[in-house]
């Protein structure tokens, strides 16, 4: 008798108990959630926490760095300006200042030489700046670190653009065929254009001529005129 | 008896405003069976006290055991992306009326019985 009383005492307990703490938790919203929902939340987090690691990375690198900059700042010797020197180096090389060479491929694109259809667009053959232009935008996607067109290093603000039968490439004037050299992943850069799907194909589908060769050692010189900064300095404060 | 119900909801309910316990939402799921389970073991009990079949173990062990499979069913229905507990939510949910009609049905029969008493002492 006693014991029935206890067991139905400790039930309600756990009854209000539970209706309480659940009633407070859910705030009176509805709780289900579409698990298409949950997944992106999922893969959002996914993707916050790889850049989080990526970040940290960086700050234990740049530490590290800085660490050894302040070792070498004690000492008597040049090391210090060795290693700046080389760093300017390597800037030179990424602004496009210094010949740089490397693994990667070479392309060729000329205009086509097949028989058009009667009523056909000659247009079809020809190489234009958009082909150019896209097949620049593969390279740097699959990788590419270092591109020129027929010599002329691609910087920061090149700009290629099209001037009737010829192509203006920052500010000079090419006409076909057209070379395009690229320093990186060779293979990647390779598979990314003559793939069944990539740029390479469409072009050739088209019946424009387009080569691709890898190639263990490719020079791309520097670029042919200094360019000349006006208008921009130094942010003044860091945020 | 219903002294010890009311006192114990009060009870729950204070102890529930007073701790401010928070817990991650996916454990909602599991509270609310075993809240189910609860409810059902009180209502049920409370009919078979009525019928006077009333029997501590098989009320305490029926309580424990509806609660585990009730929280086996939506973890399983988690790790399947199938909401099994629905399962659990009907079987609760269909009993506590079924339940509360056969204790509306045996109280009616005993005022009435009370009733037919007085009647044949006059």
């Amino acid at each position: 008798m006693k014991l029935r009383i206890l067991f139905v005492f400790v039930l309600c307990f756990v009854i209000g108990f539970s209706i309480i703490i659940q009633s407070r938790a859910t705030n009176g919203q509805q709780l289900y959630v579409s698990s298409k929902t949950i997944t992106d939340y999922q893969t959002t987090i996914e993707s916050e926490i790889e850049n989080i690691k990526q970040i940290e990375k960086l700050i234990e690198k740049t530490e590290k760095k800085l660490e050894e900059y302040r070792a070498l700042s004690t000492d008597e010797s040049n090391e210090l300006k060795d290693r700046i020197l080389q760093e300017h180096e390597m800037y030179k090389a990424i602004s496009g200042n210094t010949d740089v060479q490397g693994e990667g491929v070479v392309v060729f694109i000329d205009d086509g030489t097949r028989e058009l259809y009667e009523g056909e667009d000659p247009n079809v053959v020809l190489v234009h700046d958009m082909d150019i232009l896209a097949v620049i935008n593969e390279l740097n996607r699959s990788g590419a670190e270092v591109i020129s067109v027929n010599g002329q290093r691609l910087t920061n603000n090149s700009s290629i653009s099209c001037s009737g039968y010829t192509i203006r490439i920052n500010d000079q004037f090419f006409a076909r065929p057209f070379v395009i050299r690229a320093i990186g992943d060779s293979k990647r850069m390779a598979a990314a254009l003559v793939g069944p799907e990539g740029y390479g194909t469409v072009l050739n589908d088209y019946g424009i001529i387009f080569r691709l060769s890898i190639e263990d050692d490719i020079t791309i010189n520097k670029i042919a005129e200094y360019q000349t900064y006006q208008y921009m300095t130094k942010a003044s404060k860091e945020e | 008896m219903l002294v010890a119900m009311v006192v114990g909801l009060v009870g729950g309910i204070l102890l529930g405003f007073s701790l401010d316990i928070s817990y991650p939402t996916e454990y909602s799921f599991y509270i609310t069976m075993g809240l189910l389970a609860a409810i059902d073991s009180i209502v049920g009990a409370a009919r078979s006290y009525l019928e006077g079949k009333y029997n501590n173990l098989i009320f305490i062990t029926g309580f424990v055991t509806n609660a585990i499979l009730a929280g086996l069913l939506a973890y399983l229905g988690d790790r399947l992306g199938v909401p099994l507990y629905y399962a659990a939510i009907l079987v609760f949910g269909g009993r506590l009326f079924q339940n509360l009609a056969v204790i509306r049905r045996l109280l009616i029969d005993k005022i009435l019985a009370k009733k037919d008493n007085s009647i044949a002492k006059k």
